[in-house]
C-alpha cells in the first residue's frame, strides 16, 4: 500500500480546494443501511461488522474498527412503508458500538423498512 | 448477503439476534457476540418471518422460537392499544360535553368495551402463537 501525503486537494483550475484534514474528518467513520422488518438484513455498510437485533425497533450497530472514544457524532434516519412518522434516537454509546431505537411519536417501538446510520469522528 | 444468524438469550429475558455484515470475515463479527452468553447459530430460513411477537423470541436448541406466554402479553398490549385508538374520538366527544353527543359517545364506548372483552377471551384461549396471530387478525387488531 502506498501513502500519498498532501495537505490540500485542488481542482485543475485551482479555483476550488479542500484540506485533506477536512476530507478525513468529514468522511463517515462508519455507516450502514439495513432493513429492520421481516428478516432483518444489512443492505450495505462501511466499517460495520454486524448489527444486533435487540427487539422491535431496537438495534446495536457494531463497528469493525472501534472509535477512539465515545465523542463521535451520530446521524440517524429511517422510514417505514406503512406508517410515516418515525423517531430515531440513540440509547447507548460505546467506542465499539452504538445502540439505536426507532419509535412512533406516541412512543411505541417500530421496525423501519429502511434504517440509516452514520457516525463521524 | 450472508444468511447466518447468531441468537442468544439475555439476562433480562429478551432474545437478541446478530446479523453479520455482508463480506465481513467471521472472526471479525464474532467479537460482537457478548461475553457470557450461549450463542446459537442458525440461518435466515429458520427465523420467524414476521416480527409481530418479536418481544417473545427466544434462542433455543431448535433455533429461534416464540414463547407463547410472552406472545400473549404482546397480544394483550396490542388489544389495549387498538381499543384506546377506537375510544379516542368518543373520549373527545365526552370531554367536550357536547349536548346529546355524550349519550351517543358513551353507547359507542360500551360497544367497544364489549367487543374487546370478547377479543380478550379469544386471546386468553389461545395455546400457540399461530392461534394468537389468527385471533388478532380476525379481530382486526394486527
Amino acid at each position: 500500500m502506498s501513502t500519498l501525503k498532501i495537505n490540500t486537494l485542488s481542482n485543475v483550475a485551482g479555483s476550488q480546494s479542500i484540506s485533506t484534514d477536512r476530507v478525513a474528518q468529514g468522511t463517515a467513520a462508519a455507516w450502514v443501511n439495513f432493513n429492520g422488518t421481516g428478516t432483518v438484513a444489512i443492505r450495505a455498510g462501511g466499517n460495520v461488522s454486524s448489527i444486533t437485533d435487540n427487539g422491535s425497533g431496537d438495534y446495536t450497530i457494531n463497528f469493525t474498527n472501534a472509535m477512539p472514544d465515545t465523542s463521535y457524532a451520530k446521524v440517524l434516519g429511517g422510514s417505514n412503508d406503512v406508517n410515516g412518522a418515525r423517531v430515531a434516537s440513540v440509547t447507548t454509546v460505546a467506542a465499539g458500538s452504538v445502540r439505536i431505537l426507532y419509535s412512533t411519536l406516541p412512543g411505541a417501538n417500530v421496525d423501519p423498512t429502511t434504517a440509516n446510520a452514520a457516525v463521524f469522528r | 448477503m450472508t444468511t447466518k444468524r447468531i441468537l442468544w438469550n439475555n439476562p433480562d429475558g429478551t432474545g437478541s439476534v446478530l446479523i453479520p455484515a455482508p463480506g465481513v470475515p467471521e472472526h471479525v463479527w464474532r467479537k460482537d457476540i457478548p461475553m457470557g452468553v450461549n450463542p446459537i447459530e442458525t440461518d435466515t430460513d429458520h427465523m420467524p418471518k414476521d416480527r409481530l411477537f418479536r418481544a417473545a423470541w427466544k434462542a433455543s436448541a431448535d433455533g429461534c422460537t416464540e414463547c407463547p406466554v410472552k406472545a400473549k402479553e404482546v397480544a394483550h398490549a396490542l388489544r389495549r392499544a387498538k381499543r384506546a385508538e377506537e375510544f379516542a374520538p368518543h373520549d373527545e366527544a365526552i370531554a367536550k360535553r357536547l349536548p346529546g353527543a355524550e349519550e351517543t359517545a358513551e353507547a359507542a364506548r360500551q360497544q367497544i368495551r364489549d367487543k374487546y372483552a370478547q377479543v380478550q377471551l379469544q386471546i386468553d384461549a389461545c395455546q400457540t402463537t399461530n392461534e394468537l396471530r389468527a385471533a388478532l387478525k380476525t379481530c382486526g387488531v394486527a
